[in-house]
């Protein structure tokens, strides 16, 4: 080749030289949540995206089928926000990431996750309203929010959560009332303490809690 | 030939906006200068649509062509978003407004000055140059048709939209186009196979869809064809064998199906050849023989079949070959010894058989090695390192039978090692070394006997270490509490005995720690307090004995902890109660006395429990009504008695997970 090709080429030629990253899509999720994170214990330094699959690296468990299940960074030092690239993880049961510095808002893209159980975010930054999105989670059986910076109100879709046991967004600084139908008639008053909820939802009045 | 006057008039009469109008006017293709009152002019010569700006500049000298171009640039400019705009702003006719130009700036340098934009020394432009500009917009506005003489055009790594325009056919002179990295779409128009001057076709990483057109065969002088990482689907067309200059083909990562073209054979001059991540189904060709020059070829994830032809060992030049996530049968050619440049082979996911040709190893460059997921037998390559530079050997989930390779045992090269599933045998502690490089080694489920060596902590970056499924003997050394890079540690299903070493409380960084199914015994030891990031612990189906530690309570991150199948003794501590994420607890089939502690109503994550097969007396607390995560308990063969408690799980249980004990009572 003559080296003035050699010089138009380079820059492509480098880039196409990785074949390595996998196609593996939760391994590029992954990938991408890492690089929105920042993590001064290096919990992530294992996260190599040049592997067939990310079940080797750690805090992260497959199933059989090389799928993530479980994602497991509590209590990790990590700061940063999340991204649409978690609704990718199509088979994850368990999200983990209490304990941290995260901030930014909770990715909607989070509903995509139909085979979730457990979504533990509290004692984080997380901002802005929690998604409606979330209300198409119908494996949830755990929904812990708790201290953090959420604003708005309760999504009343959260009410469709047949399979929701848990739930806490005590600490935040959500508005409004609180939802009384489906499983929400079993969380004690614990799960919304120290918010600037008004109470329960008063049947019969306006269903809708406007602009708190 | 007319008059310039004529010209001039005639020109004006088709739409044709002048530019300039001195004696020295030269307009493009076809009306060139003579002398300076008249010129040449031919009428069926092709001209530029000049802007719609209508402006009557006068400009001395110099082509007016350049003004022509510079419309255009401007009439595309002004379709752009308009953030794009703004970072164009040397993009005008007025460049008094730009600093440091001289008083006597002519506009004659327009737009040879602007940014991204470069001239011949006749001032035509021949290269436009917008990379990684956040340009936002689509090509629909740019008039191709006005540069005749472009020949760079590099907008890769923006945000362009819109489908690729079919008149993009009127840049004769095009030798490189890079619009890769934007959002285009649409299919690519047919018509690029009209630039036969194109060398380097990169489009690759935008969301192309349709088939890649069969008139790209035209492009004679193309040397590099990027489509990778698009949405392109259809057939490989037959006729991209024709580009006999091709040294680059990427077309990886799209939807193409169909078989590889067997004139693949034909692209003789071709060094890269990746065709990875597609649907492509059918037999590798075994024309790629041909192909003398290969150093790359990527097929890996597709539907290949049939098996790999001999031939390929016979490309010499080849320094990488991806055949992984496919579904090839039959052997490894034994040609393949004769790759002597080789670094990476993968062939790991496809259902090939047979024998590893024993000269695999004999490359010197030979780095990855990776043949998990097969039906191969035989033993492993006795030379594998015999390059002193492999990395990753992987051989998992084969029928491998023999010793580890001595070769392997002294390869200080070594990061990542898959050889489980397989019948390997041979004393661990002997056949492996010491790997100052290590990161992974999984050696589960082989007949590998021996002890566990020490030699394992002198391997300073291992965090994964898996022996599960051997016939490993011996106790536990030591000396483990040196390998504090661990953090997953796997000695399941072997003989090992004596007791755990507190040591192992030194292991910090673990995560994930598996015992369970060997002969350890004696007491859990306490200082498993410190392992404070575990997360799984299963030491079940032991002998151990002694309480349960009630410092176990203190693993906040432990979701699964399984003691079962062991001794423990007395009760359940109720500080073990604080592991509020453990999802999984099973204590059965022990020697467990004592009431189930009420504090259980801590642990609010639980959903699976399984308390069977002890002695626990007294009633079930009803702390469990609290514990709505709950799915699954099972209490039977105690001494338990009095009413179940009103919670879905109990409620729900079958007579299985409740029989057994003193007097339970209950709607179930």
């Amino acid at each position: 080749m003559a080296p003035r090709s050699l010089f138009y080429v380079l820059v492509p030629f480098l880039l196409s030289l990785t074949p390595a990253l996998s196609t593996n899509s939760e391994g590029n999720a992954l990938h991408a949540l890492r690089s929105r994170l920042s993590d001064p214990t290096n919990v992530l330094q294992s996260w190599d995206p040049t592997l067939v699959n990310p079940c080797t690296w750690f805090h992260v468990t497959c199933d059989s089928n090389s799928h993530v299940i479980r994602l497991d960074l509590g209590n990790s030092n990590i700061s940063g926000a999340l991204g649409s690239e978690l609704g990718e993880l199509k088979r994850l049961q368990y999200l983990e990431l209490y304990r941290n510095e995260i901030g930014g808002k909770i990715p909607k893209a989070l509903g995509k996750l139909k085979n979730l159980v457990s979504m533990d975010l509290y004692e984080n930054r997380f901002e802005g309203e929690i998604p409606k999105s979330l209300s198409k989670l119908k494996s949830l059986r755990f929904l812990r929010l708790s201290n953090n910076k959420l604003t708005g109100s309760i999504p009343r879709e959260l009410t469709n959560l047949s399979n929701l046991k848990v739930f806490d967004v005590s600490s935040n600084n959500l508005c409004g009332t609180i939802p009384v139908d489906g499983p929400f008639s079993t969380f004690p008053m614990e799960s919304f303490e120290n918010n600037r909820l008004n109470g329960p939802e008063l049947k019969g009045l306006v269903p809708y809690d406007f602009g708190c | 030939m007319e008059l310039l006057s004529e010209c001039l008039s005639t020109k004006k009469a088709e739409g044709y906006s002048q530019i300039g109008c001195t004696g020295f006017a030269v307009y493009k293709k076809g009306c060139r200068l003579r002398a300076w009152s008249d010129t040449d002019c031919h009428g069926d010569d092709r001209w530029d649509l000049c802007g719609s700006l209508g402006f009557g500049l006068f400009m001395p000298v110099f082509s007016s062509s350049n003004t022509s171009e510079a419309a255009a640039l401007l009439k595309w400019k002004n379709t752009l978003e308009n953030e794009t705009q703004s970072r164009l702003s040397s993009w005008t006719f007025h460049p008094n407004s730009q600093t440091n130009s001289s008083a006597n700036r002519s506009l004659s340098t327009i737009p040879c000055t602007w940014f991204g934009i470069s001239c011949d020394p006749a001032g035509s432009v021949i290269q436009i140059k917008l990379t990684s500009f956040g340009l936002q917009g689509t090509l629909h506005g740019l008039s191709f048709s006005s540069f005749s003489n472009l020949a760079h055009i590099n907008l890769s790594v923006n945000a362009l939209f819109g489908t690729i325009p079919h008149q993009i056919k009127y840049l004769s002179k095009l030798i490189f186009l890079d619009l890769s990295s934007n959002l285009l779409s649409g299919e690519i128009p047919p018509e690029i196979g009209l630039l036969t001057n194109l060398k380097y076709l990169i489009l690759s990483e935008n969301q192309l869809n349709g088939s890649i057109p069969k008139d790209i065969g035209h492009l004679n002088s193309l040397t590099g064809l990027f489509l990778y990482k698009n949405h392109l689907d259809g057939f490989i067309p037959t006729s991209l064998c024709n580009l006999g200059n091709l040294t680059l083909l990427y077309l990886y990562k799209n939807q193409l199906y169909g078989p590889i073209p067997k004139y693949i054979g034909h692209l003789t001059s071709l060094i890269d050849l990746s065709l990875s991540g597609n649907r492509l189904e059918g037999s590798i060709p075994s024309s790629l023989k041909n192909l003398r020059n290969l150093t790359r070829l990527y097929l890996d994830q597709n539907k290949l079949s049939g098996s790999i032809p001999e031939e390929i060992g016979n490309l010499t030049h080849l320094t990488v070959i991806y055949l992984s996530l496919n579904q090839l049968h039959r052997a490894i050619p034994s040609s393949f010894s004769n790759l002597s440049s080789l670094e990476i082979l993968s062939l790991f996911q496809n259902r090939l058989s047979g024998l590893i040709p024993q000269g695999i190893g004999d490359s010197m460059n030979l780095t990855s090695l990776l043949l998990g997921g097969n039906q191969f037998t035989g033993y492993l390559p006795e030379k594998i390192c015999r390059s002193g530079l492999l990395q990753n050997f992987s051989a998992e989930d084969n029928y491998f039978i023999g010793r580890v390779p001595q070769s392997l045992k002294n390869c200080t090269s070594l990061v990542r090692v898959h050889m489980n599933g397989n019948q390997l045998v041979g004393d661990i502690s002997k056949d492996f070394g010491v790997y100052p490089n290590l990161q992974f080694i999984n050696l589960s489920h082989n007949y590998f006997h021996g002890m566990i060596s020490s030699n394992w902590g002198q391997c300073p970056k291992l965090g994964t270490l898996q022996m599960s499924g051997n016939n490993i003997t011996g106790g536990i050394p030591l000396d483990i509490g040196n390998w504090i890079q661990l953090h997953v540690l796997d000695l399941s299903l072997n003989h090992i005995l004596g007791a755990i070493p507190k040591e192992v409380g030194k292991l910090t960084s673990l995560e994930k720690l598996w015992l369970n199914g060997n002969q350890l015994s004696s007491a859990l030891p306490s200082e498993f307090a410190s392992l404070t990031n575990l997360e799984f612990l299963d030491v079940s189906s032991n002998k151990l004995t002694d309480p349960i530690p009630h410092i176990l309570g203190n693993l906040p991150k432990l979701y699964n902890l399984n003691l079962s199948h062991n001794n423990f003794s007395e009760g359940i501590p109720k500080p073990l109660m604080s592991l509020i994420h453990l999802s999984v607890l099973d204590l059965s089939y022990n020697s467990l006395s004592g009431e189930i502690p009420s504090e259980i109503i801590k642990m609010q994550s639980l959903e699976d429990l399984n308390l069977s097969r002890n002695y626990l007396s007294g009633f079930i607390p009803t702390a469990f009504e609290q514990m709505h995560g709950l799915l699954h308990v099972d209490v039977s063969y105690n001494e338990l008695k009095g009413p179940i408690p009103n919670s879905k799980a109990f409620v729900q249980a079958t007579m299985e997970d409740l029989r057994g004990n003193k007097g339970l009572c209950g709607n179930g």
